[in-house]
């Protein structure tokens, strides 16, 4: 068996993200083929110690999961780079001694684990899930929350931005040597890699795998006959960004309300509540001609019920995402995406076939044009792309074994004799 | 420097202070000594943190999860075994031999090993979760017990609990004698303690005992396997020893008791007739006191040959013996003192002193009598074994070679016996369970 350490900021039973999501779904599928004795390691903030600490657990059967803790408050740039977390990880890989390492995202972790695992001869695959190690904020929109638009980034323009504009170079110093300590790099889409490694990522490594989705159930047909009403008299629009600008709802609100027919359904799903903290609350959700419901966030095992109930989802990203998950969960199920042209999500759309991609950004008047004509129209039918570009967990899982079995254990193998 | 006593403590201050208001100063001076030399003991706690927050948060998390037990325990993780210990090791002796003495031994086994005070809960915890084997050493049932026992059974790793007196045995403790002369220890409260001893013994999986004697109380108590593991000298010691061992004889005899941190009146008075019927017949010699030892429990006629030296440092405890011409090492025949280990001949051995020991606790076993030490079977013959003795001095130089030869090729780090029950070692590899 293969020892596989996979390292993330969150994970189960702290799962947060999507690219958490991805993680903890990857572990699953590799635990499956039963070629793997898989560790994970992670990031926690319990508690008021005054030292760092360890948590072990047991979980998805016989994963063993390791959680280092930092109580105390920590410098903002610990985040990047951690003496504390790197000597604490550099012991535990002492003592698991892996064949090979699967990471995701470090921040809080910092870029020194990565040195830990090349000083021990330990190859690893560093998946990119978002803009973190070439944005310091992470996700490349700036100080006021639009997008940033650089495509080869300057620092001097990231100093009106960043947060700590002192440290940027030292920042970028560290994440550009840290990533060349990976074997293999993947991204989830041709436009992420192609804006990291415009940005100094090495580019003889980097390669494509996009995340995989929960497919839809065997009885997935059935719940869209079951949700779908009759006679069917208007349009059901699903939207799962929430109220965040970032997220395009002003333009999906400014479209809606300026839409002057009346039969077709908003759907909010409000993730929200799966913290504890609603997005729609207090929103004003007033002004519409048609309907405008707030459905509870869906889990893993009710994505389907969801789906079921809509025609199109609406995906209004204001700044360029690495992959979009909600996109492809969305065409797994044929259902007719609207989508802004926002890097990662639209790699998957043809136009006028699975769905409709605004220009750039869009606008409010070319949004409600393409609502109109939906409504009026109906979605066309033939969306034969759509499940053949969406891959599972499983299918990506197989691309991951893959990579670990044909390039990362003859490395370590070469390097041990 | 803030040193702070413990509840139980407090408790014994404040009884005394009514009941027997004149030992109340003295007490407290070596109250204060004895958790000095802790403090400047090897595994100082840096941080006094037994409060495991980040445990109680991370454990409501992984209950929440369904994730709380872990199975198969460290040893199906690790490339090798791991073994955390953690006790109270306040007196500098206990963390000597059993703590570093300890480490040592794993060594020996191509595993890793490390040792924290009871006031390090937090980093012990953290330890605990690469671990294959958990040491615990004399800790009552109190709240860092049971974090420990309880973490290390969510974790599935065995628990072994390590002691080197019967301070669990009410039998024991009933008529352990220095108890009576020694203002510091309460013999009502030692006996309750003795449940919260005997109770922790009890939780865990398996004992670890400094004698033979000690492993077969911990077993009537505990109902658990008790294994030997015995005290020995480190390399160092062994090395530092011959440096130090005497040159030359002294001109009178000098007999040396080494009294300890806590003080070991009732054994050296035990033996006062004998030793007054000696020094009747050599004026000359010199009874000095190394350690903790209230003058005024000393009998009247032997105060006059007497010389008392406070409690050293270990390395000039062991550089004060090397000017005895004999050191002795009485001990009362008591139900306590048969469970005592031979730490005092390990001291002696080191610098090739000349050790005459009473036939009790582990002497019996550590001691060949002429070679290496010289037994005293009945109390009644101490004078005519120091006549012996400090009247023969080709005697006294084989016993000098004899015993810094029995320490190196018998008596030091090794994986079996004298030292140590290879089922032990077979425990702690993860061989058997």
């Amino acid at each position: 068996m293969i020892h596989l350490l996979v390292v993330n900021v969150h994970f189960f039973p702290r799962s947060y993200g999507g690219a958490t999501i991805v993680a903890e779904e990857l572990v699953r599928a590799l635990q499956r083929t039963g070629r793997y004795r898989i560790s994970v390691v992670s990031f926690t903030n319990h508690g008021l110690g005054t030292t760092d600490s360890l948590l072990r657990s047991q979980i998805f059967g016989d994963v063993t999961h390791f959680q280092i803790n930092i109580a105390r408050a920590r410098d903002w740039f610990e985040s990047i780079s951690s003496d504390t977390v790197s000597q604490r990880f550099g012991a535990l890989l002492e003592q698991l001694s892996p064949d090979v390492a699967h990471v995701h995202c470090i921040q809080e972790l910092g870029v020194g684990i990565l040195t830990e695992l090349g000083d021990r001869d330990v190859p690893f695959i560093l998946s990119i899930h978002d803009y973190w190690w070439i944005c310091e904020r992470q996700f490349m929109f700036d100080a006021t929350g639009k997008c940033c638009d650089q495509t080869v980034i300057d620092h001097d323009i990231c100093r009106n931005c960043a947060t700590h504009p002192q440290l940027l170079d030292r920042r970028r110093s560290l994440c550009a040597t840290a990533m060349f300590e990976a074997d293999l790099l993947t991204y989830p889409s041709e436009h992420t890699r192609r804006q990291y490694e415009r940005n100094g990522a090495p580019a003889d490594r980097g390669i494509v795998v996009k995340n995989g989705v929960v497919l839809p159930q065997g009885d997935y047909l059935e719940k869209r006959a079951r949700y779908e009403p009759q006679p069917k008299t208007s349009l059901r629009f699903g939207y799962v960004g929430g109220p965040a600008a970032l997220k395009g709802w002003p333009m999906i609100q400014a479209a809606f309300r300026a839409l002057d027919v009346e039969d077709w359904t908003l759907r909010l799903v409000d993730a929200g509540k799966a913290v504890g903290r609603p997005w729609w609350q207090d929103k004003d959700l007033e002004g519409y001609r048609g309907q405008v419901e707030i459905v509870p966030p869906y889990k893993m095992d009710t994505i389907d019920d969801f789906y079921a109930s809509i025609d199109v989802l609406l995906f209004a990203s204001q700044w360029n995402e690495t992959f979009g998950l909600t996109v492809r969960e969305a065409l797994a199920r044929g259902i007719y995406v609207v989508s802004t042209d926002c890097g990662g999500p639209s790699e998957d759309l043809v136009h006028g076939v699975n769905g409709h991609v605004l220009s750039g950004f869009g606008t409010d008047e070319e949004l409600r044009k393409t609502l109109q004509e939906l409504i009026e129209n109906g979605v066309p039918k033939s969306n034969a792309l759509t499940a053949s570009r969406v891959i599972s967990f499983d299918e990506q899982a197989a691309q991951v074994d893959n990579l670990i079995r044909g390039h990362l254990i003859p490395i370590k193998h070469e390097a041990y004799g | 420097m803030i040193l702070m006593p413990s509840i139980s403590e407090l408790h014994y201050v404040a009884r005394l202070a009514m009941r027997r208001p004149a030992e109340l100063p003295g007490t407290v001076t070596r109250w204060y000594q004895r958790k000095k030399l802790a403090n400047n003991a090897e595994h100082k706690p840096e941080i006094h943190s037994d409060n495991p927050e980040f445990l109680l948060r991370g454990w409501r998390d992984i209950s929440a999860a369904d994730a709380f037990f872990c199975r198969g325990g460290g040893r199906t993780l690790l490339r090798r075994p791991k073994i955390v210990m953690c006790g109270d090791f306040n007196v500098p002796q206990c963390l000597r031999y059993r703590g570093t003495g300890m480490g040592e031994l794993v060594a020996q086994m191509d595993a890793d090993f490390t040792c924290f005070t009871h006031y390090q809960l937090e980093a012990t915890v953290s330890e605990l979760q690469t671990a294959s084997s958990l040491i615990i050493y004399r800790l009552q049932c109190n709240h860092v017990f049971n974090v420990l026992l309880y973490e290390a059974r969510r974790l599935g790793i065995p628990v072994f609990y390590d002691i080197d007196d019967p301070l669990f045995s009410i039998e024991c403790i009933s008529d352990y004698g220095n108890i009576d002369f020694t203002p510091l220890l309460n013999r009502s409260a030692m006996m309750l303690e003795a449940c919260a001893y005997g109770v922790a013994m009890s939780s865990c999986d398996y004992l670890i005992a400094s004698t033979p004697r000690l492993a077969q109380e911990m077993a009537r108590y505990a109902r658990r396997p008790a294994f030997v593991r015995r005290n020995f000298p480190s390399q160092q010691s062994i090395e530092n020893g011959e440096v130090l061992a005497p040159r030359g004889e002294n001109e009178h005899p000098v007999l040396i008791f080494p009294s300890g941190s806590f003080g070991h009146e009732a054994d050296l008075n035990a033996i006062a007739e004998e030793l007054v019927r000696f020094f009747a017949g050599a004026p000359q010699a010199k009874l000095r006191i190394v350690g903790q030892f209230r003058p005024e429990t000393l009998d009247k006629r032997l105060r006059k040959y007497a010389e008392f030296v406070p409690f050293l440092e270990y390395e000039q405890y062991v550089a004060a013996l090397s000017a005895a011409t004999a050191i002795l090492l009485p001990l009362a025949d008591e139900r306590f003192n048969r469970c005592k280990s031979g730490v005092r001949f390990i001291d002696t051995a080191s610098i090739g002193g000349v050790t005459i020991a009473s036939a009790v606790g582990d002497y019996p076993n550590m001691i060949e009598d002429g070679v290496n030490g010289v037994l005293v079977e009945n109390s009644t013959d101490w004078c005519a074994v120091l006549n012996r003795v400090v009247g023969d001095e080709a005697l006294r130089n084989k016993i000098r070679r004899g015993a810094r030869k029995s320490l190196r090729e018998t008596f030091s780090s090794r994986l079996d016996w004298p030292v140590v029950d290879p089922k032990l070692v077979s425990l702690l590899r993860g061989e058997i369970r």
